[in-house]
């Protein structure tokens, strides 16, 4: 098991108010699983994926992943698997506006090696296996625009590819598709599903019924609570 | 620091030149006034000093009506051509207290081969002298050669290295350290010389208040313990018409005005720093603000705590070192430029420091601004290094 939530709870107060934005959950994801959450907006769907993703911390609860124990990791161990380990794509694509689209995408990268964010001589990254999935994604061509060049669904491509630009074990994405058209939305889940493939665990938010066709783990999110909604052996194959 | 954070760095301080520039301006600014200030600060204590060690005499006695007031007489070589009573210097040496006086003698020029403005001559005797000789043998080995002269370090002694008075040529034989004041721009001669000018100036219808060569000042050495209130009364109740200044009495003023000097170039000093601090603060509080979701994103991909901190750190150190370095440089232009002109408007000793004092100013000067960015932001980098990645991406979002 690649990661594990048990008795998860994210409390907030709300104008003097507590309430669980994620309320008891558990959960579990195999290396090669294609989990999809649906449900509501405010139902706690981004706020559970931000503690899987280790960005936030739970109010209580524990989430091992690959047999560690976020609450036992410094800072840095934290940030370190965030890095290389898990894959984020935010909800809204976020970008550093003075570096370009491919910049941005090896951002990851640079801050695993220490390396410089500028990339002088494109031809150096031919090892790198991006640019077919730019090629997927349909961006390969503005890779090296400024971000502020580019549509928010094209940012939104960006930002998945560049989730995946570490080889992640697991990768954790907030509405793919949001902001993206049929065809492109389509794309995102094949993508995704290819990762599955060569054994990457893969956990989608989405309010996108395709999502039904792809995952083979389905939740609901009501309320803060996760409730499954089904489950396939062979996800979206 | 890493190759990742320095990118960061300096494409974060080119992306909004106006708001980099304009704080590094402001930091340059503040490295000017600080040098300048240094600077002047120092050389007006080491003008102070080098004054102080020159007078060599603890108690100066001078006729009434010297512009003691002004710290003239000695300090600027101006006597107004007023002598001191016969019989002083040798009732000077008899009292108790008194370890070694001697007699000065000061004529003033209106003109010489060497300079446009008046030249002061002061004479000293060299078998009692223990303040001039002592200068002289700092700039010259053995004795002043008979009929030669010292001058300041102003006086321009052309390629002849003579000066003429009254037609007369005489052979300049050391030039003195500077320090900081009139006595730059004296002349100084034994008494055998000072009456060979007076004779040359006679000679051209120069006449002169008195017939024979009056002091114009005694300086006196005291004895350890000496009373010097009581050597006042004494003297004063044998003559009258002289004036006891200590040396104490004599710098009190030039003290006085170097130190209102100094306190009004820290004033600035500190009024810059602090319009500096807030601005540093204030401009990078605003850029933190709106670069939350940069930050959300470089802490979700793998930034710790501390290294989203020394990212702010770093721009804010890199603002700080364009500032200091702009700034050094312009305030090393202006400062070595106009030095002579800064020595004549402050009015008081002014002596530019040593190479080595030099380097410490500098090195001051730097450590201090370049700390004063970081400084200053420490507490925005602490915030940003808390930020909640997922909220600030949330907050815009929704």
């Amino acid at each position: 098991m690649i990661l594990n939530a048990s008795n998860l709870y994210k409390t907030y107060t709300r104008r003097g108010d507590e309430f669980n934005a994620v309320d008891q959950v558990e959960f579990f994801a195999w290396s090669g699983d294609f989990s999809v959450i649906f449900g509501e907006s405010g139902s706690g769907k981004s706020t559970l994926l931000s503690l899987l993703a280790g960005i936030h911390r739970p109010t209580k609860g524990s989430i091992v992943f690959n047999g560690i124990d976020f609450a036992s990791l410094t800072d840095a161990e934290l940030s370190a698997i965030r890095n290389d380990k898990i894959g984020y794509i935010p909800q809204d694509a976020v970008f550093l506006p003075q570096f370009t689209v491919l910049e941005n995408i090896l951002l990851p990268r640079a801050i695993r090696d220490g390396k410089k964010i500028r990339v002088e001589d494109i031809s150096e990254l031919t090892d790198l296996d991006i640019f077919s999935k730019l090629e997927s994604l349909g961006i390969a061509h503005l890779v090296n625009e400024m971000p502020a060049e580019l549509s928010g669904g094209e940012l939104k491509r960006a930002s998945i590819i560049r989730a995946l630009v570490n080889k992640p074990d697991i990768v954790i994405a907030d509405e793919p598709t949001s902001n993206l058209d049929e065809a492109n939305g389509k794309n995102v889940f094949e993508l995704l599903t290819e990762l599955v493939q060569f054994g990457t665990s893969v956990i989608v938010a989405t309010h996108d019924a395709r999502g039904f066709k792809y995952g083979n783990r389905l939740y609901t999110m009501l309320k803060g609570q996760l409730l499954p909604s089904g489950e396939s052996d062979y996800g979206g194959l | 620091m890493d190759k990742t954070n320095l990118d960061l760095i300096l494409e974060n301080y080119l992306r909004n030149p106006f708001r980099s520039l304009g704080l590094s301006l402001l930091i340059a600014l503040f490295a000017s006034i600080l040098l300048i200030g240094g600077l002047l600060s120092l050389s007006l204590s080491d003008g102070l000093k080098r004054l102080s060690a020159r007078l060599g005499a603890d108690v100066i006695v001078i006729p009434q009506g010297s512009e003691i007031n002004d710290q003239t007489v000695l300090l600027q070589g101006d006597t107004k051509y007023k002598y001191l009573p016969q019989g002083s210097l040798e009732y000077i040496r008899s009292l108790s207290g008194v370890k070694a006086a001697t007699p000065q003698y000061f004529l003033i020029t209106l003109s010489a081969s060497c300079c446009d403005q008046k030249v002061s001559i002061i004479g000293f005797d060299a078998k009692s002298d223990f303040v001039i000789q002592p200068w002289i043998r700092e700039v010259l080995a053995g004795k002043l050669p008979q009929g030669s002269i010292v001058v300041g370090s102003e006086i321009s002694t052309g390629e002849k290295k003579t000066l003429r008075f009254f037609d007369r040529e005489f052979p300049v034989a050391a030039k003195l350290e500077p320090v900081g004041n009139k006595l730059d721009q004296a002349v100084f001669v034994d008494v055998a010389t000072l009456a060979s000018i007076r004779e040359a100036a006679e000679a051209k219808g120069v006449t002169f208040l008195d017939e024979a060569l009056s002091y114009s000042s005694i300086l006196i050495q005291l004895k350890e313990g000496a009373d010097v209130d009581r050597l006042s009364r004494e003297i004063h109740s044998r003559f009258d018409g002289v004036q006891f200044r200590t040396r104490k009495d004599l710098f009190s003023g030039l003290q006085n005005s170097a130190d209102f000097l100094r306190i009004v170039v820290w004033s600035i000093v500190a009024f810059v720093l602090i319009l500096a601090a807030v601005a540093v603060v204030i401009s990078f509080s605003l850029s933190a603000r709106e670069r939350r979701r940069e930050y959300a994103l470089l802490r979700i991909i793998g930034f710790t705590r501390k290294r989203l901190q020394n990212l702010v750190l770093g721009e804010a150190l890199l603002v700080s070192s364009v500032g200091t370095y702009v700034g050094l440089l312009f305030a090393s232009v202006v400062f070595f430029t106009f030095q002579i002109w800064i020595g004549e408007c402050v009015e008081v000793p002014f002596i530019i420091p040593t190479a080595v004092e030099i380097a410490g100013v500098y090195a001051a000067v730097m450590f201090l601004l370049l700390s004063v960015g970081p400084v200053a932001v420490y507490g925005v980098a602490k915030k940003v290094s808390r930020i909640d990645a997922y909220a600030a991406l949330r907050e815009v979002e929704h």
